[in-house]
């Protein structure tokens, strides 16, 4: 037996950022690295004394793997890749590698420009961090070193966001990250190869919710602008570029045709331009309907929304514009908001989440006076709406993902601690197998039973194959072999014991086993013989049985019965070979019940 | 070009008030309302069974209304769960507690007792199961005694047993009549009353005496070969009876001789008669919730008695509004005959919010549009 570890340095009964430590056939893996969205200290960032408390980390980790782009699955990493010190190789999808710098160099303006906050990363610490990333293809199998691979799966959880598959030897984990086992309009859901890991790692921040279906919050979402600008109010809608625009305005687009509405809808440029060029180069990436719209026209050439100009604030009546940043804390999303605000038939629509510092973090908790620059005070009159479209498995995805890969064990990361004692039970019953879930800190150790490949020679599988007919061997029945287990080279052989002997220039020996039994029987001993021979058959009636001329009974190859004695007391003789010792010692057993008593 | 999925979804913006929806991992069989916040489901895979406590999304609750747009939970929370031996057949809570009643869907009539979970754990513990001596082969209903923490529980006339869900001490009577129940609740705290599946007939029972006694008898004037299934519900003022040729019949509380009032809803169903529910809206009689049928639950507007003078005959009524969801949002592979309602229930506060349940798992909480010009 072998061990797999799983410390969680952030994830694990908590909410808020994701890093665990694996250990896996003596390699060292951080599985995500993110950050605390909750602090502004230190505490912000995994501890990472649990891996080495002085030096660098290169030392104890092989790699690190990043699930997705969200600041609290990667960041961390140039703090820790930079700060506390890591040169090994980082893997993370192709997407995630392209728009993780954004959201970190986004992420690093507001902590330290805005909030004048020290002990941060630079953006040259970001730009050297990227540099260690080697960026991965979907069922691609990734050559780590001589003895670790890893290969990712589709998530469906962001634009990029994997799963991915580790082995080491012949032990092997599934990591999840965030995912979605729902396809929506952007993209398509989590799938992965029924690859039997040791272990899933799963997040479990949805698993004891149900989810609220997504075309119920897409109904929300446009019922609140349609009722806005029902009322001639403006609707402003803060978006990530990358993030879920382009959704929202494929479904407004779609709206506004079906309705026939003649509202304005706008969209600021610098979001079209970026978007395009992300979604060119990732397109295989997002769901069928993406996939098929983009065929069609460019991402951003809709029949209803049109390009946004700023001199367009101030115009009388109803519109709706999406434009970026989504936290609202610069450029033109901030630039209208402060137009829009005073007015309360106006409406701003969060789509996503905010970090604490920002106008659209201050808003969503109900703040409704804003001191803004120069400290003016802005009154915030218009309607606040928050509408999240992120997508996460539920209680009923993760027992989907599991019955999928079929895992041998299951540890759940990313929850809450005292309420989930109930999916561990059903996930043990349903499945049999185990689930742990350790807290952040705690390390959670997992035995594994170690298989070890063997050869096996033609001429034995040959000889077994003949026992049991011309049909192949059923692969999923294990059956016993015997054989001489040898190693050549490197490499473990099990062959046919006489070329062992003949290879090796030994001598074969036979082990055998003999018994006798002594009874008092009145009559011939050709008596006892029928009888026992007639016992023979009917208990051991798939072993070739053959009752010789001279009363003695051979059964399968080497077990032999002979029987002697005089008119009143009988010997029975029962000798077998090593290789036929589970018929021999049944034999023997069964004479004894029911001769000798 | 427009999915014909988008189509139902876009139309759905003026038809409802609110609409969420979820997809459970089974399908569910009972449902009951726990307080104005939470609900107990049972559901079955047809080989496992469970029973959850579910918290309501804060965005569903009336209370947190007026700061709406800030609310972020729209997700059923389960408080509690647990795995049970059967399909439930029948589930009920007992107020004022945190325990609740099951009836398995097995041949032998028995109550079980269930503890929901505490702050300690989100376990539901079985407490107790209490046989019925009586039993004939099929689950029984129950309902719990109006301010007790007694339940009445029985599958026929003549093997209804009082149970103390604390104690779990049972007293199991019955009267001369042995027609199979299809629904029972009480009218007051006293008077309990049954529906007779097969012919619609209403029997009472007064509490105060012991269940042997048929306190009051209301027959149902069916024509001979009439034959369908019957169910009921107790409103404030009477009964509404619900027949599976669609038909719904009102009974007067002080008045059980006679229906005072008969609809016709065009609803017609041929066999499976288990899912067969109405529910009427408090305080307005005339809005009535009927599934089962079929994937849809309807809601009818019957005609005011008072509008319809001495005439009480086969007014015939079309739906106001029909909760199409379940099928609109099923999945492809679903077919239409096979997705049914199960039940559905109403907000015992917010009366106009409706869970319903259909076969596929599917939950879903909605208040419609009674402004819409439909």
């Amino acid at each position: 037996m072998t061990e797999i570890t799983v410390t969680p340095l952030g994830a694990g009964q908590d909410v808020g950022r994701s890093c665990i430590l694996l250990s896996i056939g003596g390699k060292n893996i951080m599985l995500d690295c993110g950050m605390h969205m909750g602090y502004n200290d230190e505490r912000r960032f995994p501890d990472f004394t649990y891996v080495t408390k002085e030096g660098r980390l290169t030392q104890h980790l092989d790699c690190v793997i990043i699930s997705h782009f969200h600041l609290d699955h990667c960041g961390a990493l140039p703090y820790m890749s930079e700060m506390v010190g890591y040169d090994g190789p980082i893997y993370m999808t192709h997407p995630t590698k392209a728009i993780c710098p954004i959201l970190l160099e986004d992420y690093r303006k507001i902590t330290v420009e805005r909030k004048g906050e020290t002990n941060f990363f630079t953006s040259e610490m970001i730009k050297t961090c990227m540099k260690k990333v080697i960026a991965v293809n979907l069922h691609q199998t990734m050559q780590v070193d001589d003895e670790m691979e890893i290969k990712a799966y589709y998530a469906g959880h962001v634009l990029g966001a994997a799963m991915f598959h580790i082995k080491v030897g012949q032990q092997s984990v599934v990591y999840t990250g965030d995912y979605n086992m729902t396809p929506d309009r952007h993209l398509g859901a989590a799938w992965i190869d029924k690859c039997r890991p040791d272990l899933l790692i799963t997040e479990s921040t949805y698993a004891t919710t149900i989810r609220d279906s997504k075309r119920c919050r897409e109904r929300d979402f446009l019922k609140k602008v349609h009722n806005c600008v029902d009322k001639g109010g403006k609707v402003l809608i803060p978006v990530f570029a990358l993030g879920r625009a382009q959704e929202l305005c494929i479904l407004l687009e779609t709206y506004w045709d079906r309705m026939n509405l003649k509202v304005p809808v706008y969209f600021s440029l610098g979001l079209t331009e970026k978007a395009n060029h992300y979604y060119k180069l990732f397109i295989t990436w997002t769901s069928q309907k993406i996939k098929k719209t983009f065929v069609e026209r460019n991402m951003f050439e809709f029949k209803h929304i049109k390009p946004f100009d700023r001199a367009y604030i101030d115009n009388p009546g109803p519109m709706v514009v999406f434009a970026t940043p989504g936290m609202l804390h610069a450029g033109l999303s901030l630039q209208v908001f402060k137009r829009w605000a005073p007015n309360e038939k106006n409406m701003v629509i969060m789509p996503g989440y905010c970090v604490a510092g920002t106008v659209g973090h201050k808003i969503l908790n109900g703040v409704r006076k804003l001191e803004m620059e120069n400290k003016q005070m802005l009154d915030v009159k218009l309607a606040v709406e928050y509408m999240s479209f992120s997508a996460h498995a539920d209680a009923k995805g993760i027992m989907q993902l599991i019955s999928q890969c079929e895992p041998r064990n299951v540890l759940l990361v990313h929850g809450e601690a005292v309420k989930m004692e109930f999916l561990k039970t059903k996930i043990k019953q349903e499945f049999s197998i185990g689930c742990f879930m350790p807290a952040n800190g705690e390390t959670a150790v997992m035995e594994t039973k170690h298989n070890i490949p063997v050869d096996i020679s033609l001429s034995l599988l040959k000889r077994e194959s003949a026992k049991v007919g011309l049909l192949p061997p059923d692969a999923k029945r294990p059956r016993v072999l015997h054989g001489a287990l040898v190693m050549k080279g490197s490499k473990l052989q099990l062959i046919d014991a006489a070329d062992a002997l003949q290879d090796f220039g030994l001598a074969e020996h036979q082990l055998r086993f003999t018994s006798t039994l002594a009874f008092d029987e009145e009559g011939p001993t050709t008596e006892t013989a029928d009888k026992i021979y007639q016992l023979v058959k009917s208990q051991l009636k798939d072993f070739p049985t053959h009752y010789s001329s001279d009363g003695s009974i051979t059964i399968s190859d080497s077990v032999l019965v002979q029987v002697s004695g005089d008119e009143e007391s009988k010997s029975v003789l029962v000798s077998w070979s090593y290789q036929d010792e589970d018929v021999g010692s049944y034999l023997l057993q069964l004479l004894k019940s029911e001769l000798v008593t | 070009m427009i999915d014909e999925a988008d189509d139902w979804l876009f139309d759905s913006i003026a038809l409802y008030q609110n609409l969420y929806m979820y997809d459970l991992q089974h399908g569910i069989t009972a449902m009951d309302w726990i307080d104005d916040k939470n609900v107990c489901i049972a559901t079955s895979s047809g080989s496992k069974h469970e029973l959850a406590e579910l918290h309501l999304p804060d965005k569903l609750l009336k209370a947190s209304q007026e700061k709406a747009g800030l609310i972020k939970n729209r997700d059923f929370h389960m408080n509690a769960g647990c795995y049970c031996p059967h399909r439930v057949a029948c589930l009920k809570h007992v107020p004022n507690s945190r325990t609740i009643a099951t009836c398995p869907d097995t041949e032998a009539c028995k109550i079980q007792f269930w503890k929901l979970g505490t702050d300690d754990t989100d376990v539901i513990r079985n407490i107790s199961t209490v046989e019925n001596t009586h039993s004939k082969g099929s689950p029984a209903h129950i309902t719990p005694v109006p301010g007790t923490e007694n339940l009445v529980f029985g599958s026929h006339l003549d093997n209804l047993c009082t149970v103390d869900s604390n104690t779990g001490q049972v007293s199991c009577t019955g009267c001369q009549r042995s027609e199979r129940i299809s629904s029972m609740d009480f009218t007051d705290s006293n008077t309990l009353i049954c529906c007779c599946q097969e012919t619609g007939e209403l029997v009472t029972f007064d509490l105060r005496e012991d269940l042997t006694k048929v306190k009051q008898e209301h027959t149902n004037n069916i024509s001979l070969d009439q034959k369908c299934f019957w169910t009921s519900t107790v409103t404030e003022f009477g009964v509404l009876k619900l027949s599976s040729t669609g038909e719904v019949r009102r009974v007067e509380k002080h008045n059980w001789s006679t229906d005072v009032g008969r609809w016709n809803t065009e609803l017609n169903l041929l066999s499976d008669f288990s899912n067969l529910t109405i529910n009427a809206l408090p305080r307005n009689e005339d809005t009535v919730y009927i599934s089962g049928f079929d994937s849809n639950v309807y809601i009818f507007n019957l005609p005011m008695l008072s509008s319809m003078g001495s005439q009480t005959d086969h007014q015939v009524s079309k739906p106001v509004f029909k909760h199409e969801g379940h099928m609109q949002n099923a999945r492809m592979d679903t077919q239409a005959k096979l997705l049914t309602t199960v039940t559905h229930i109403l907000h015992p506060l917010q009366h106009d919010l409706v869970l319903s349940a259909a076969t596929d798992g599917s939950l879903h909480a909605w208040q419609f549009n009674d402004c819409t010009d439909k």
